[in-house]
């Protein structure tokens, strides 16, 4: 081999031209496609981070009891109309045992029992509908990271009579640390509670109408005893959960609901996302790899005579088609280091760019992610595109005939 | 369309033949056959005791490597490389690299034929006539029993083509190496042992000086 390395590497050396465009034409490719996948695979991580960092990935509750008609004879058939039954409450029965049941299942990495529902905060002659959650803090927080976004107070060590509000919800109803608000349940229980703790999740929705107490707390506002109206499941990998929520559905007879189908327009847009990064790496790389393919059988045809007085010197075709197609490998190579140096570069640059402060926390503002895969990935397709394209123009100079390039002039 | 007719002959080793004959005459396929670069349509063809038609592209490759050396009428040396580097270009082929002894070996014709101060320099910055014999050199790196010179003085100033064609001649006398060459200059082909004329792609063959 060492013939065809040392052409091929003198051939890189030496047309400057040729070698700085191809080498550019490579490195644009994967510094474009790796931009691109970082970048949208940053912003499509924080949004599920943020979407359902406060979510269940799955949400298990007792099934609905939907009526059924009592005659299921297949001779003979009914005009039937099912009428569901308005909102009852309906509870599960001993929610510590069955959280016990479902962490076992794959993927799970947490369980919380909570008690939720509807009511209203009292202030003065106002009422605020807000939506009660009540579960174990600590528990909790293993499921929706609410400690991360707690901008005054405290949220892990609240006692039954602490009840913990978004930001815009204290602004809206003037609340303050420290100060007791009135809390009306929808099973027209009335309690006081302390505001212990004011977060901001940065979800308008969360902030301004959901509010934390303690399971036992929640227990007494709904009259659930000791059940839970719902256990909240996170996973490990939460693109896992359509696959955990039926298995749970169909093992244990109760009700799932997966983060995937309740936040379905969400996912569809991330669908159509990846669809758009996966179809502008691919174009990049046909774009560079037609570029290279162009510039490479100008050189080859440049060449022609050169190649075959080494034919007449006796060079065999395959040594030809090495030394070309080593010739992309070597612009390749250097492309692809240079392409991932400046992606790296560029969106490490990105990163410094803040949001908009609030509370003394900021987020990025371009919020990519650098992942590794991504640029592995990307400079082996770049290389492998690059070698494909060198194939023409490596089996055109392999194919010259010496006889007819020597003896012209 | 039959470039040469009905052509018979033998060369023995050592060997110095001049191919003369008009442009058109079938002069430079008669040495593309003899330097494997071609096949013949018809018709036997034997390299140093090698038939040729019975040999792949790959198996002229390294016949041509081996038994054969080129000199054409433009250098045809590569600009990115040293004069060495042309010089060993053959060896390289063959092996990847040089031995300590080929280049010893090569050093030493290049030496030989006055090219010892250009050694390294790229070969597009000395003469032309300095340039046709790194290419003589280069036919002979890889010791070939044949040498084949297409007009190889028909680029060069008169005084550069004198000088080549004595170290052509030289060279092929010490080392044995039949030299086959092609030419429009009677006065050189007049120094041939044989002189093969071409007209029509009909050869007729005459003693030489002898």
């Amino acid at each position: 081999m060492s013939f065809e390395s040392m052409l091929a590497w003198r051939y890189v050396l030496t047309s400057r031209g040729q070698t700085g465009l191809t080498v550019a034409a490579v490195a644009a490719a994967v510094c474009l496609i790796i931009f691109v996948n970082c970048l949208l695979l940053g912003v499509q991580d924080r949004f599920i981070r943020d979407l359902i960092g406060s979510l269940a990935h799955i949400t298990v509750k007792v099934p609905d009891p939907d009526p059924e008609p009592l005659n299921d004879t297949p001779e003979q058939r009914y005009a039937v109309q099912v009428e569901k039954q308005l909102q009852k409450r309906t509870e599960l029965k001993r929610p510590e045992a069955l959280e016990a049941i479902l962490s076992n299942y794959p993927h799970v990495s947490a369980t919380a029992s909570s008690v939720g529902g509807q009511a209203f905060i009292i202030r003065g002659v106002r009422q605020f509908g807000v939506t009660i959650r009540g579960a174990d803090p600590i528990k909790q927080e293993a499921i929706s990271n609410l400690n991360d976004d707690i901008v005054a107070g405290r949220w892990l060590t609240i006692g039954s009579n602490d009840i913990v509000i978004g930001f815009k919800l204290a602004e809206d109803t003037g609340v303050r640390l420290g100060d007791t608000v009135t809390v009306l349940s929808s099973e027209r229980v009335q309690s006081s509670f302390t505001v212990a703790g004011i977060f901001d999740t940065g979800q308008n929705q969360i902030d301004g109408s959901t509010v934390f107490v303690t399971l036992r707390a929640a227990q007494s506002l709904y009259a659930t005893g000791r059940d839970a109206s719902a256990i909240s499941v996170k996973l490990d990998d939460p693109w896992q959960a359509n696959q955990v929520s039926e298995l749970i559905s169909d093992s244990l007879g109760l009700k799932t609901e997966s983060w995937m189908v309740e936040q379905a327009q969400f996912v569809n847009a991330f669908a159509a996302q990846n669809g758009a990064r996966v179809m502008i790496s691919l174009f990049s790389l046909a774009a560079s790899a037609f570029g290279i393919a162009s510039v490479l059988i100008v050189s080859v045809f440049q060449r022609s005579r050169q190649i075959g007085i080494l034919k007449s010197m006796g060079a065999t075709d395959a040594q030809v088609l090495r030394v070309f197609a080593l010739q992309g490998l070597f612009v390749s190579l250097i492309g692809a280091v240079l392409g991932a140096l400046s992606a790296w570069g560029l969106l490490s640059f990105l990163l410094t760019f803040k949001q908009v402060e609030r509370f003394g926390k900021s987020d990025q503002l371009f919020p990519a992610i650098l992942e590794p895969r991504v640029f592995a990935m990307a400079m082996v397709a770049a290389i492998l595109a690059t070698l494909l394209a060198s194939l023409l123009p490596a089996l055109r100079a392999a194919r010259t005939n010496p006889v007819e390039v020597i003896t012209e002039g | 369309m039959r470039v040469l007719k009905g052509v018979t002959f033998s060369v023995c080793a050592g060997e110095f033949v001049a191919i003369v004959g008009q442009s058109g005459s079938g002069k430079s396929t008669l040495l593309n056959i003899l330097g494997a670069l071609d096949q013949p349509t018809a018709g036997l063809v034997k390299i140093d005791g090698v038939d040729i038609s019975t040999l792949d592209s790959r198996g002229l490759a390294h016949l041509r490597n081996e038994k054969v050396g080129f000199v054409f009428q433009f250098h045809h040396l590569m600009n990115e490389f040293s004069c060495l580097e042309n010089a060993l270009m053959p060896i390289i082929i063959r092996r990847g690299r040089a031995t300590p002894e080929e280049r010893a070996r090569v050093l030493q014709l290049m030496e030989r034929v006055g090219l010892s101060e250009v050694v390294h320099k790229r070969a597009n910055q000395i003469s032309g006539g300095q340039q046709q014999r790194v290419a003589i050199v280069r036919a002979l790196a890889n010791q070939p029993a044949l040498i084949l010179a297409d007009e190889p003085t028909g680029n060069l100033d008169s005084v550069s083509s004198r000088e080549v064609f004595t170290m052509m001649r030289e060279m092929t006398a010490e080392h044995g190496v039949t030299f086959m060459m092609v030419t429009h200059d009677d006065r050189l082909a007049g120094q041939a042992d044989r002189i093969f004329r071409i007209e029509d792609g009909v050869v007729s063959i005459s003693p030489g000086h002898l």
